[in-house]
């Protein structure tokens, strides 16, 4: 049972619906940080973490990092690499978190759209199950991966 | 021995005469005398030779005195002469055989003899008795001629058996003074005569020497010049390494040293002749290179069978059919080989001189050819030498092209094979890097964001500032926490919170108005449109991610406030100086 269960929880499948899945939230929640960034770097300076000078540039490019990593994810390309991005910025997130619930600073998650509710533990729990699923998909994920496509060519071509 | 006889007496005077008829007849006897030396001096300078003196001088003596025999005895150095008139033959060959010892009784010293150079004359009747002379010997001369020259005469008794008168003894002295100076004179003249002899002979040997030494200075002269010409032409032929250069040296050399006008020298090889051609025949060169040319001349080698001249020999050609079988006009010809492949002849023509060739001429002439054969064998060999180092480098040279290519070949097999492994390494490395998490990618995608994102907000219109406006412009006025405090209770102030209205609500300065830069405008329009100007405004909120109060007091300079003051710590200053904060 347990090892069926270690199967189940361990398959590929489930990894190419979470690869899919935190994919397609990360393309897009950056959707709306990159079409605002203004609102977006108002957000992390809410946060209080970020020195003044960072936050800006920060705003700017994080988005496309994410997207990138996204459609990495969603398209099969560079998996581990892409998981591994948005493991850390995951964990970073979670940790702004909880500083910032810590401090009891009246602010929002910021991670999909400016007005949101007030962040909270349950963030914080959500943002940890999105770790564990890129971590699935990190150690677990191996089909219809696109670079499949093209590894049976190489393997050809360094035999 | 007795004494010399001093009674004069004549043959035929009777004792009685008287002195008158004596006187006459003395004189008539010195006269007789006299001219009995007289003739003896004239007879005796007849003969020259002293043998025939004595021969003469016998009967000269005998003759006058009336002597019964006579006999000399002449010994000159080893010679002897015997003459006897009067005696039986066996006497003189007696004397003949023992003459040296008569002579040596009567000269036992010849020193001493030679001191007393007058003849000696001894008379007497004991003489008779002497083993050593012909018994009835009655007088002995004994002359000295000279120190080798020694004369006996030894003369019988008279015919009238009378002894030696005294002017007989005188005259027999007399004759024995004449017969010694003619003796002398004939020697002398004899020796002289033999010196003269000898300087002859010496002259001629002299001659024949001065002729031999001329013949021999000559001859060393000769060998001196063909040693000479021998060492020049070696010299000369030495320093050319150029075959055909060798060639027309040497026929020049030839003509020079052996007078010719002509002279060429042709080598014939595998295919190959080389010609040096000096003389008037246009033709003589092309006839000499023509294969006629050749076989006229290697007919020549044929033709001496076993005296054929082998490697660095040479042969000269005596032979006029021979010669005149040749390609090219020659007197004389020489034939040579270098080795069994190279070989050639050499021909003079046209002699500038009538005098033949002697045999030392020809020894001269081979010699030169055995010079120019090895000098020329050895340039032969220089050249081929040479030829195989033309070769040799021509080989190289192909050679090291090859290995060129041969090296740039591999080089290009090594860069293919680095390639190959370089790309499979990629394809490893790229292989491998699909299975795990690579700083690379990570690398490349956090760029790719930074440049997407920096491309996009450039183009966007609603693009961001990439470093915030506060950084850039000048700090606005500060005030600490204590002098704002101060003015908050003294003074009319407008206190401003710049922060976010959550942040706002959580607590703030008493009587602070909250205008975040967001809604600055909206609520400026609603509760400070009207404010005076000169009023002094304080405004506070600063966090590490924003410098809200520095925004806030920005946009109200900008509305013309002049009195616009920042409260250096904001919030937190302020609650740590223990001042009220409203909720």
């Amino acid at each position: 049972m347990i090892a069926l269960i270690r199967k189940a929880l361990t398959h590929p499948w489930l990894a190419l619906a979470f690869r899919l899945y935190i994919g397609g939230l990360f393309v897009y929640a950056a959707m709306y940080k990159i079409n605002y960034a203004a609102e977006f770097s108002t957000t992390i300076a809410s946060y209080r973490l970020v020195p003044y000078w960072a936050v800006n540039t920060l705003s700017i490019i994080m988005p496309w990092t994410e997207i990138i990593c996204g459609a990495l994810l969603i398209l099969g390309i560079r998996v581990k690499s892409a998981a591994s991005i948005i493991a850390v910025l995951l964990s970073t997130f979670t940790v702004a978190i909880i500083i910032n619930l810590f401090r009891n600073a009246p602010i929002s998650c910021g991670c999909f759209h400016t007005i949101e509710d007030p962040i909270s533990w349950w963030t914080v729990l959500r943002d940890l199950s999105w770790v564990a699923m890129t971590m699935h998909v990190y150690y677990f994920d191996s089909v219809l991966q696109t670079d499949q496509l093209f590894l049976g060519k190489l393997k050809r071509i360094e035999s | 021995m007795s004494g010399p006889r001093t009674e004069n007496t004549s043959p035929g005077a009777s004792p009685d005469s008287s002195a008158d008829e004596r006187q006459p007849l003395a004189l008539d006897r010195q006269l007789f005398h006299l001219k009995t030396l007289f003739e003896a001096a004239r007879d005796l300078s007849t003969p020259d030779n002293p043998a025939d003196i004595l021969k003469v001088f016998l009967p000269i003596a005998m003759g006058p005195l009336g002597l019964t025999f006579g006999f000399g005895v002449m010994l000159r150095s080893d010679d002897i002469h015997v003459a006897s008139l009067g005696l039986e033959a066996s006497v003189k060959k007696k004397y003949e055989q023992t003459g040296t010892e008569l002579v040596s009784k009567f000269f036992p010293d010849r020193e001493i003899v030679l001191t007393t150079p007058r003849p000696v004359v001894l008379v007497g009747h004991h003489l008779s008795s002497d083993p050593n002379l012909p018994v009835g010997t009655n007088a002995v001369i004994a002359i000295p001629i000279d120190k080798c020259s020694y004369t006996v005469l030894g003369f019988g008794p008279k015919i009238s058996d009378e002894p030696y008168g005294e002017d007989e003894i005188e005259l027999l002295q007399g004759l024995a003074s004449n017969l010694s100076a003619v003796l002398k004179k004939a020697c002398a003249e004899e020796h002289i005569h033999g010196l003269n002899a000898d300087l002859r002979e010496k002259n001629t040997q002299m001659k024949e020497a001065l002729e031999l030494a001329e013949n021999a200075r000559e001859g060393l002269n000769r060998h001196a010049f063909q040693l000479q010409t021998l060492y020049e032409t070696t010299l000369e032929l030495s320093s050319i390494t150029d075959p055909k250069v060798i060639l027309n040296t040497f026929a020049l050399t030839l003509m020079g040293t052996f007078s010719y006008s002509c002279g060429w020298i042709v080598l014939y090889g595998p295919g190959d002749a080389d010609v040096a051609y000096r003389g008037s025949d246009p033709n003589g060169q092309v006839s000499l290179t023509s294969d006629e040319g050749r076989e006229k001349v290697l007919t020549r080698f044929v033709e001496l069978k076993d005296r054929m001249p082998h490697s660095n020999q040479s042969y000269l050609l005596e032979d006029k059919e021979g010669i005149s079988n040749l390609p090219a006009n020659a007197d004389l010809a020489v034939l040579f080989s270098l080795d069994h492949e190279w070989r050639g002849a050499i021909g003079l023509g046209d002699s500038l001189s009538d005098a033949s060739m002697t045999e030392e001429m020809k020894r001269l002439l081979l010699s030169l050819v055995g010079t120019f054969t090895v000098t020329l064998g050895n340039a032969k060999q220089i050249q081929l030498i040479r030829n195989l180092n033309k070769d040799l480098a021509a080989r190289n040279i192909e050679l090291q092209t090859t290995l060129d290519q041969l090296t740039s070949a591999k080089q290009e097999i090594n860069i293919q094979t680095e390639a190959k492994e370089r790309i499979i390494g990629l394809v490893h490395g790229e292989v491998a890097r699909v299975w795990r998490a690579s700083w690379l990618d990570v690398g490349l995608i956090i760029l790719a964001g930074i440049v997407l994102g920096v491309l996009f907000n450039l183009s966007s219109p609603s693009g961001i500032k990439l470093i915030p406006q506060s950084l850039l412009e000048p700090a606005p006025a500060m005030v600490d926490v204590s002098k704002a405090n101060y003015w908050t209770r003294n003074d009319d102030v407008v206190i401003i919170d710049a922060r976010p209205a959550e942040f706002y609500k959580q607590g703030h300065i008493p009587n602070a108005m909250n205008i975040p830069k967001d809604l600055f405008n909206f609520i400026y329009s609603m509760k400070l449109a009207n404010l005076d100007p000169e009023k002094l405004l304080l405004v506070y909120g600063r966090t590490i991610s924003r410098h809200y109060d520095s925004d806030v007091a920005r946009e109200l300079e900008l509305m013309g406030h002049e009195h616009v003051i920042v409260i250096d710590g904001g919030l937190s200053a302020w609650e740590d100086a223990g001042y009220e904060v409203a909720q």
